[in-house]
């Protein structure tokens, strides 16, 4: 392994720090345009094992926003276009391709496996079984939206930080409209916020950030589990 | 008639320009409020009082602090 190529980024992880990286399993789940930064970054990072979960094929719709992936996929697989990208971006990254749909007997079997959950999906149902298995199998999971000029991280951490199912949510239709550079944004705040997690220099202050993207206004708060959350409370 | 002190995060803050009282009944669920506040009926949000998280069936006391957490949906 060539360790000349983290070493721009040394003094910010430290070689401690760059050791737990190279040693740990994530799980992204989605390739859209949350995923598509989340990605890029966590490979560029330098972790060592990344589990890619996606069933979509790629439409031409995806790709103001979805850079991971190229024209000559159109019509195909997400997830193996992404495995394509990130093994041309860096070839010592060890990779997991499951192209299908998570549900609960996927996640119960794929979540053991990994040391975190980013989450890159577009429907609440999805984020639901996201955070109840992984409270399950304590987990952490980096949850994340993005709509309009709107977006938000959400950090779950079993028994520390509220889960998603805490807001006890509906669901709703969701208007699917986002420039890409948003989604990047957003995404790139998921990729830091999962290193930081791995590396021990979360400081617990915060687990839910929230950024207007028309002004740069940003919203942090700690959010504990609720009161009634019989998952992770 | 109680009155509650209604703070912001992220999106909500298009609709609310500033930290501002409004009076409402004691009955008033908190899913209720998003259209008090002029929230779109659309709009995914959960609910923070007093820094605790609360169903949206759940109602207010006078006094509290009331923060709408915003939870957009696409990827």
């Amino acid at each position: 392994m060539n360790l000349e190529r983290y070493s721009r980024q040394k003094e910010v992880l430290g070689s401690e720090g760059q050791d737990k990286l190279l040693n740990s399993r994530v799980l992204v789940i989605g390739t859209g345009g949350l995923g598509s930064s989340v990605l890029y970054y966590l490979t560029a990072s330098g972790v060592g094992t990344i589990g890619i979960v996606d069933k979509d094929e790629l439409e031409i719709s995806n790709l103001n926003r979805q850079i991971l992936h190229r024209e000559k996929s159109l019509g195909k697989d997400k997830s193996q276009s992404a495995g394509r990208s990130l093994l041309e971006f860096n070839s010592e990254l060890k990779l997991n391709i499951i192209s299908e749909k998570l549900d609960k007997a996927l996640a119960e079997s794929l979540f053991p496996d990994y040391d975190i959950i980013i989450n890159c999906v577009d429907n609440y149902n999805t984020r639901k079984i996201v955070s109840e298995i992984a409270v399950k199998f304590n987990k952490s999971v980096v949850e994340a939206g993005i709509e309009m000029m709107h977006g938000f991280v959400q950090i779950i951490i079993p028994g520390e930080t509220a889960c998603f199912n805490c807001f006890n949510l509906e669901e709703k239709e969701i208007k699917r409209q986002v420039l890409g550079a948003a989604a990047g944004m957003i995404g790139c705040m998921q990729s830091l916020e999962c290193i930081k997690i791995l590396t021990g220099k979360w400081d617990k202050s915060y687990s839910y950030i929230s950024m207007d993207f028309n002004d740069y206004k940003t919203d942090r708060i700690f959010l504990s589990p609720a009161y009634y959350c019989c998952g992770c409370k | 008639m109680i009155s509650i002190s209604i703070s912001a995060t992220g999106k909500i803050k298009q609709f609310i320009s500033e930290e501002k009282v409004i009076q409402i009944s004691e009955d008033r669920q908190l899913n209720d409020l998003k259209l008090d506040v002029g929230i779109p009926s659309n709009q995914v949000c959960g609910f923070m009082v007093n820094g605790s998280i609360k169903r949206g069936t759940d109602t207010l006391c006078d006094g509290d602090d009331l923060k709408f957490i915003m939870l957009v949906g696409a990827g």
